[in-house]
């Protein structure tokens, strides 16, 4: 009898024990995340990821604000008011001041999942080829696209270089990071700038071969990456490949440009009609808010005109005197420092329409000045607007350029003042006569100044130039020899990494 | 293998041929169950059953029976020609005659070899704390216990010998009644204590594990455990008991701070100080301009008497009240000869001293024990508890609305209510200065709730298979939700804009969890005592939760979210983890003199990496007790010695749930589609953080027990601690995390107690005392790649204690000029502090902690006065520090106006004031050491004075007992500090801090 008992309780012992082993009630999975082993393996999988990819792009240490508003700071596009105290110390240009080491890391994890999806897409197995190509077309223009602004703001732009300063380009990273293991191994050292430009080329142009259509301005589609090449080997000083993608893309989107008489109305639609590609900002989770969005940035105003009186966000950065000079604004008392410094009131504006995007903000932040309100809740909500990235009236200018440009291959000032023309007369200008040479070249780059003012171009034209930024009367001056015009890399990856050299200066 | 070789030892019983029946009772006659009667030398023995009966065969030779039980002494009674015993147990005399829990079972504490400390119900009764791990405060040697802040119900920092981890969790193992409990904070609005379920009153014994006795536990054992068991029924007549106590919490004390004509004063001399070239006048005329008065004086005798006609708020007195105390609970418990019940209700209201933060909880706790056969027991337990919480504008921080925070330092001028009785400085209009929010109508305006719904319950199966073998199997659950509520009302500065802001929140856990062991338990020889152990267990929890944000409401009046304009986001959660393990101890005792303990547990927790999911986790443990030798008899000192000697591994896996695996997460938003993001490297490596506490243990006795003392020395040793090593941005990551780290705890904890007067008559005056000491030294041994010292984390350094604190050292105030002091490098002074200028000034450890308890009875009187210490910890306290500012941006503290730096020659420990904060060319005022503090304190944390009617008088009035008492907490305390309370835990900044208690009460039973 005791022996019996003693075998149905070690029976009973040993079941649970088995039943304690049983790998279902042992395992768990997470459920706001997926097991990365297996969640590129499906066709939904791969969207999603692909959507995160483009989703950092909203970060506003990338689209969001920095690569828009920073480089306006830094060159002689904007003041800061210190309103809020934000970009203060970019628009005086001191040490370390400017784009920050988050859009190296933003970056670089966007570009590790988008290799890891390169190398894993071809397996899956319920994706069309047609997914797949656009899915290619897509990673390679995100990867290029991450790797320029990575590049254009830690290295010197080829033909504009300090030699004696010059580090190199930013690690060019093909292959994706899966593991603990294979993450500490990776100690990667500057690519030459030249190689990076040839890899973002590359991927851009296999990505043009893949995408078809004009497709959605949201997310990568062909126009988008002919316009990126234009632009890319433009700052690289292929004036050739400049024209000839800037040709392409002209032709395929056909007339976009927007009128003098409807200049103003399209910025204040949701989506500005010239837009190529644009960072979508849509829901209310994806609103940056009131301490750094673009419209908090740059205007104190509320919302699209009319114009209340009430005060919305900071007005951090507004045009400087050269800027409001460039644009045909005066303000009342003439563009001195002295009435710079007070209330704006605005006396007289020149026949350029862009300059209507110009209003005085309101004084419950501080004195009244005149602000950019280009971004002014386009998408219905105070601080929500869609980010344009590339819009046509570049790839004009970018064309206007390569033709006019001394030296160029494809040097054809005719032409060059017909695209410049093209612009000016839709922007309330009369047309330019007979402008050639040096003159001809200096109003393309003036009109780029005036078209893409608060749009994140002025900094990096004048770095791929070589040219000094003219900060005066507002700040000191900062010669291109300076090595204030390269960001400073994280110091962390300098400390862990004997490989990779930090910029001159850092 | 191990369960064929328990097995083995399994041999026919012996003949016997003598029946002894009869009945082990308490001191109030009620019987004890489960109380182990064996015969003297021998292995033959049984348990009583519910109502404390037993019947045993004797041998014909026996001549004497011992009884044990958990709470009472080890007695003998002589059987010599008896068959029918009934004995009395008495509260054990002896401390090594007590019944320790050591984890799956329970043993004399003489028969255990490990360091277990043991808090009594006695030692913890009707403390107006709500829950149990504030009672161990300086009770148990070794276990610091800090509190976060005074929120009734707020978070409690627990640490077993010292901090053993860097970035996993450092706090104990609760288990309560078999189950393992969550300890973690769910509350988003409001903090928790995770044990504030259960009335302290419903506890009979804790139980801290403090060496390789936890080893039991394998994975989660390493911050040590601490094993709760409640109060259970007796058999009888059905006994009440009814207990109630009210009280009040009052501030310990408020802060100092200026009236407005001496924080203007301050403030004119800021702005004269940062600016020599402005006259008096005009520095006059700048600061009643900030006043928002008129500042155009032209001379000096009417900006004078501008400033003497400022009105001076005193914000604290307007935010700081006296919350009132309650508690009632009503038990029962009794029950027959094979069924036995308690049942228990309380309810419990704390208002807090600043609100809002009232907490109130009512709990029901149901026991029940029914000997179903002879051999089978099912034993069930449920405690229910609903505990509401009201949600503070912030438990700490800085927040302009929060009383706790700016109520010493809105600038004195402004004024709560108009004359006309409405509030002042509301939305749109605002308090002057940078505390602009009129807290007193932030706090009427703004409401929320945190509610906690628990449910903790067992059932068990025990089964004897033999005298010696019993079977048990057992289920506990632990299920939780959180629910909060947080309205940020639409008249409040904070949500005038948005129109009134609400956020909602609903967590949920459920644990479950079950064992099944086999408890063997034999003598042989008379000499030889084993007892075994074997089980398994197996742990399961889920965590899940929703929340919802909105804002634009149409009214202040509505707060539920479905009448708000504006949906801001909705979130739903889930995480979960699973543990099992395979655990086996076995104890051996030679002739009560050697005993040695060996203890295995085979762990697996699904929060490891794969290559890591199961680990062994080993534990030796031996005793000797020399008291029982030979040559230790006739001598007259020791009444007790005893040796111990410990020696075992646990582990750690205080982890994220997922922390080992890669992973794509949710979250990501693009063009009105959902996307993921790669959010974690996979980590097959991570395991848990291995401890190894060594430790040497000695207990003795002197005079007949008139003095008992245990000393424990130990060592615990953390292998594979978790850092984060960084990684090269380029990979996408900044950080992985590996088990590379080391580091050590050293300690000495003592344990004396004594009876200083006896008294043969028992109504004589007695005093029986209790001290408790223990030292603990923390040194970090390891970081990664031969680092000293983690990269921009000057606190963790090899060779240092774990949060070091490096800053210069502050060499005062220049007595010429007024401006600051500090050290350099070379011990000189210096104004503009560079980096390599700190030095190691201290650590936020406390190296001495414990108590000191005393009781005095006489008579019905009884007189218990505690105290509790802490020493050696630095400490900065961020509320302080914000009112020991130079610019005069707050309010100050008086002792800041009265020491400041005025007149050249003035030796003084406070720079001037200066608007700019710093001077040029110089380190903040505030910074190096000057702000920082010994946090150290004696408190009398408790004193209660109880009469006891004598039982002349309860029987007249049909009772079984009756008990008034008046009772003091956090009484005094000798510390030197500008706080509100140097007992707190962290920053201190915006806290409400602990309160000083009034209690006084009732205890009836009939």
């Amino acid at each position: 009898m005791k022996k019996s008992i003693l075998k149905i309780f070690s029976f009973l012992l040993l079941t649970s024990a088995l039943g304690v082993g049983c790998k279902k009630a042992l395992e768990i999975d997470p459920s706001q995340s997926i097991d990365a082993s297996t969640a590129l393996n499906t066709k939904d999988g791969v969207n999603a990821a692909i959507t995160g990819i483009y989703s950092r792009l909203k970060s506003a240490r990338q689209y969001g604000r920095d690569l828009i508003a920073i480089p306006d700071a830094l060159a002689d596009n904007g003041f800061a008011t210190n309103k809020s105290g934000r970009l203060v110390g970019e628009a005086n240009n001191n040490s370390g001041a400017h784009i920050t080491g988050t859009l190296w890391s933003n970056s670089y994890a966007a570009i590790n999942t988008t290799n890891l999806i390169l190398e894993a897409f071809a397996g899956v197995p319920d994706a069309s080829a047609a997914d797949k190509t656009s899915w290619e077309g897509q990673l390679l223009f995100l990867r290029a696209l991450y790797h320029f602004d990575l590049v254009k703001t830690y290295a010197y732009m080829p033909g504009a270089v300090i030699t004696s300063q010059d580090k190199g380009g930013v690690p060019l990273l093909l292959v994706g990071t899966k593991t603990s293991t294979a993450a500490v191994l990776l100690l990667p050292s500057r690519t030459p700038t030249v190689e990076v430009y040839n890899q973002i080329v590359k991927d851009l142009e296999t990505a043009n071969a893949r995408l078809t259509g004009t497709g959605d301005v949201s997310i990568a589609n062909k126009p988008a990456v002919q316009a990126l090449l234009s632009r890319v080997n433009l700052y690289r000083k292929n004036y050739s490949e400049t024209k000839r993608w800037a040709d392409s893309c002209i032709n395929l989107v056909g007339s976009r440009l927007s009128t003098a008489s409807t200049y103003v109305a399209d910025w204040r639609t949701s989506i500005h009609k010239e837009t190529i590609f644009q960072i979508r900002f849509n829901l209310p989770s994806e609103n940056i808010g009131v301490n750094e969005s673009l419209q908090t940035s740059y205007t104190t105003l509320v919302g699209p005109p009319p114009f209340g009186v009430a005060t919305g966000g900071f007005g951090d950065l507004v045009p400087t005197i050269s800027l409001l000079n460039a644009l045909g604004i005066t303000l009342a008392g003439g563009n001195t420092l002295t009435t710079y410094a007070v209330n704006h009131t605005v006396a007289t504006r020149s026949p350029d329409v862009r300059n209507l995007l110009y209003e005085p903000g309101t004084t419950g932040r501080g004195p009244r000045k005149v602000e950019n309100t280009k971004f002014i809740g386009n998408n219905g909500a105070i601080n929500l607007d869609n980010v344009p990235v590339i819009r046509i009236s570049e790839v004009y200018l970018n064309r206007a350029e390569a033709m006019a440009t001394p030296g160029s291959p494809v040097l054809n000032t005719v032409a060059a003042l017909a695209d410049l023309n093209t612009i000016a007369i839709n922007r309330g200008l009369t047309a330019f006569v007979g402008l050639t040479g040096a003159p001809l070249y200096e109003e393309i780059l003036n009109q780029r100044r005036i078209e893409l003012a608060f749009e994140g171009h002025r900094f990096w034209d004048l770095k791929r130039l070589g040219r000094d930024l003219i900060k005066a009367p507002h700040y000191t001056d900062v010669a291109f020899t300076d090595f204030r015009i390269l960001a400073p890399l994280p110091q962390g990856e300098i400390d862990g990494n004997k490989n990779l050299v930090q910029n001159f200066g850092y | 293998m191990l369960m064929l070789g328990v097995f083995a030892l399994c041999t026919q019983m012996l003949a016997q041929n003598r029946t002894i029946t009869g009945r082990i009772t308490d001191a109030q006659n009620a019987g004890v169950p489960n109380a182990s009667v064996t015969v003297k030398g021998t292995r033959v023995g049984t348990v009583t059953g519910t109502d404390g009966s037993f019947s045993l065969n004797v041998p014909a030779n026996a001549t004497t029976l011992v009884v044990s039980s958990v709470g009472f002494g080890n007695q003998e009674i002589s059987i010599v020609n008896r068959t029918s015993i009934d004995l009395t147990l008495s509260a054990a005399t002896s401390s090594l005659d007590e019944v320790v829990v050591t984890g799956y079972q329970t043993r004399r504490k003489r028969d255990e070899a490990g360091a277990i400390s043991t808090v009594r119900a006695t030692d913890i009764e009707n403390q107006p704390s709500v829950s149990l791990d504030k009672a161990l405060q300086g009770r148990a040697a070794g276990v610091l216990v800090q509190a976060n802040n005074g929120i009734p119900g707020g978070a409690i920092n627990v640490r077993i010998r010292g901090t053993g981890s860097f970035l996993a969790g450092t706090q104990p193992l609760y288990i309560v009644d078999g189950v393992r409990i969550n300890t973690r904070n769910d509350a988003n609005f409001t903090q928790t204590n995770p044990l504030s379920f259960l009335n302290p009153n419903d506890i009979e014994s804790i139980d801290v594990l403090k060496d390789a006795s936890a080893s039991i536990y394998g994975a989660s054992a390493a911050n040590g455990v601490v094993i709760i068991t409640t109060k259970k029924g007796r058999s009888g007549k059905t006994k009440f008991n009814f207990n109630t106590y009210i009280g009040q919490a009052r501030a310990i004390q408020k802060l100092d701070v200026l009236n407005s004509q001496e924080y203007a004063q301050l403030r004119i001399e800021a702005y004269q100080n940062a600016n020599i070239t402005r006259t008096s006048l005009q520095n006059k005329n700048i600061v009643l301009g900030e006043l928002r008065l008129r500042s155009d004086y032209t001379d000096e005798k009417s900006a004078d008497s501008a400033i003497a006609a400022l009105p001076s708020t005193d914000f604290q007195d307007a935010v700081f009240r006296n919350g009132t105390v309650q508690n009632y609970e009503l038990s029962a418990s009794g029950g027959t000869d094979r069924t036995t019940f308690r049942v228990s209700a309380s309810y419990t209201t704390q208002e807090a001293i600043l609100t809002k933060a009232d907490f109130n909880r009512g709990t029901l706790k149901f026991d029940l024990t029914n000997k179903a056969t002879d051999r089978l027991n099912i034993n069930t337990s449920l405690n229910l508890s609903t505990a509401n919480q009201k949600v503070p504008f912030a438990t700490d921080g800085s927040f302009l609305g929060s009383p706790a925070f700016a109520s010493s330092a809105i600038i004195p001028v402004n004024i709560i209510y108009n004359p006309d009785g409405t509030f002042n400085g509301v939305p749109p209009n605002n308090y002057i200065g940078i505390l602009n929010q009129n807290v007193v109508s932030v706090n009427e305006f703004n409401s929320g709730y945190n509610r906690t719904n628990q449910m903790i319950g067992n059932f068990s199966l025990d089964y004897k298979l033999a005298d010696w073998l019993s079977f048990k199997s057992f289920y506990g659950l632990d299920y939780r939700i959180v629910q909060g509520k947080r309205f940020t009302d639409p008249r409040t500065p904070d949500g005038f804009n948005r129109k009134g802001l609400g956020q909602v929140q609903s967590n949920w856990n459920t644990n479950f969890l079950t064992y099944q062991t086999l408890t063997y338990n034999q003598t042989f020889n008379t000499r030889h005592r084993v007892d075994a152990l074997l089980g398994a267990e197996y742990k399961k929890e889920n965590n899940e939760a929703i929340s919802a944000v909105a804002e634009g409401f149409p009214t202040f009046q509505f707060t539920t979210l479905n009448t708000a304009a504006t949906p801001i986001s909705t979130g739903e959660f889930f995480t979960g983890f699973r543990t099992a393990g395979f655990f086996t101890s076995a104890n051996y005792s030679f002739d009560g003199r050697f005993i040695i303990n060996g203890i295995l547990r085979y762990d697996y927790s699904s929060r490891f990496g794969e290559d890591n999911r199961w680990g062994l986790f080993p534990g030796v443990k031996v005793a000797w007790n020399i008291d029982r030798e030979k040559f230790m008899e006739g001598q007259g000192v020791f009444s007790q010695l005893r040796l111990r000697a410990s020696y075992g591994i646990a582990g750690n896996d205080q982890i994220g749930n997922f922390d080992a695996l890669g992973l794509f997460g949710g979250g990501p938003v693009y063009n009105g589609n959902a996307g993921i993001s790669f959010t974690q490297l996979a980590n097959p490596e991570l395991k848990w953080e291995e401890i190894t506490t060594s430790n040497i243990g000695v207990d003795f006795a002197l005079f007949k027990n008139r003095v008992t003392a245990s000393v424990e020395v130990y060592s615990k040793y953390t292998r594979n601690a978790l850092l984060n090593l960084p990684v090269q941005l380029t990979t996408g990551f900044a950080r992985i995390t590996s088990n590379v780290g080391e580091l050590e705890n050293k300690g000495v904890e003592v344990t004396l107690g004594g009876d200083i007067l006896r008294s043969k008559n028992a109504d004589g005056f007695k005093w029986n005392t209790n001290f408790v000491f223990a030292y603990n030294k923390n040194e970090v041994k390891k970081l990664y790649s031969g680092l000293q010292e983690l990269p921009g984390d000057p606190s963790t350094r090899v060779g240092r204690t774990i949060g070091s604190i490096f800053t210069t050292r502050y060499a005062g105030v220049n007595p010429a000029t007024g401006r600051p002091m500090f050290l350099d490098t070379l011990g000189n002074i210096t104004y503009q502090t560079l980096a390599k200028d700190r030095v190691y000034i201290g650590d936020n450890q406390p190296e001495y902690t414990g108590g000191w308890n005393n009781n005095f009875t006489y008579k019905g009187f009884s007189l218990e006065a505690f105290l509790q210490y802490e020493y050696g910890r630095i400490a900065s306290d961020g509320q302080v520090n914000f009112l020991s500012e130079n610019l005069a941006r707050f309010n100050q503290l008086q002792y800041i106006y009265d020491k400041r730096f005025t007149t050249p020659g003035q030796i003084t420990s406070v720079p001037r004031q200066n608007v700019n904060g710093s001077e040029s060319k110089g380190s903040g005022a505030g910074g190096g050491d000057r702000l920082l503090f010994k946090a150290d304190y004696v408190r009398l944390k408790n004193v209660t004075l109880a009469y006891d009617l004598p039982a002349s008088v309860y029987s007249r009035l049909k009772l079984n007992s009756a008990r008034f008492y008046i009772s003091g907490t956090n009484l005094y305390t000798f510390s030197d500090t500008y706080s509100y309370d140097v007992e707190f835990f962290g920053s201190a900044t915006g806290i409400i801090p602990q309160a000083k208690l009034f209690t006084a009460g009732i205890q009836i039973g009939f």
